[in-house]
């Protein structure tokens, strides 16, 4: 399936406000601001896209395992209602490892792959866990 | 300070524990940050584990 037709699902079922599934988008939202694939600045004008984005990554790892980049020119992504930044994204994404390109260019283009690492944590985000959190300076 | 936080999984915990502090831009910075310093291999430790036991 296309990436802009996928961040359109994502983008319907993070309005529907379902809960595992927005879960899983704000794991891989982290996981993608911690490996610098996406701003953690000024995120109250960009985080609508990167939720999508995001949340396009987790709906590819639950369901097929991949998806398609049709083209990279950033007038037709536009014209077709996704952004221009998906394009250095999907890049960073091939490069940290978080996606495989199937013909092992180190660039998006044609079928992606969704990498281990990302699927572990679309998993891992359905669990709840309790880390204890110590404040020192206070006794 | 919030002295443990040291993997992406007790990062993503305050999710659930302390949600407004987790969507600060605070923490948002000092993630980010950490991951740099320690690099991928310590600060991805669920999946860094999975993969040494498998």
């Amino acid at each position: 399936m296309d990436i802009i037709e996928l961040t359109q699902f994502a983008k319907a079922k993070l309005n529907a406000n379902e809960q595992d599934f927005t879960n899983k988008t704000q794991v891989v939202v982290a996981l993608l601001r911690s490996l610098d694939v996406l701003s953690h600045t000024r995120t109250a004008l960009t985080e609508h896209r990167h939720m999508e984005f995001a949340g396009a990554l987790a709906l590819a790892a639950d369901t097929l395992g991949k998806f398609d980049l049709y083209t990279r020119k950033h007038s037709t992504l536009h014209s077709r209602g996704g952004t221009t930044r998906i394009v250095a994204w999907l890049d960073d994404c091939v490069s940290k490892g978080l996606l495989q390109q199937e013909q092992g260019l180190n660039y998006a283009k044609g079928t992606m792959i969704v990498g281990p690492m990302l699927h572990h944590y679309s998993k891992y985000a359905t669990v709840t866990h309790d880390v204890p959190i110590e404040r020192a300076n206070i006794r | 300070m919030l002295d443990t936080l040291h993997t992406f999984e007790a990062f993503i915990s305050l999710r659930h524990s302390n949600p407004s502090l987790y969507h600060s831009l605070h923490i948002q910075r000092r993630m980010v940050l950490k991951c740099r310093k320690l690099g991928p291999e310590q600060f991805f430790h669920s999946y860094t584990a999975l993969q040494e036991a498998t």
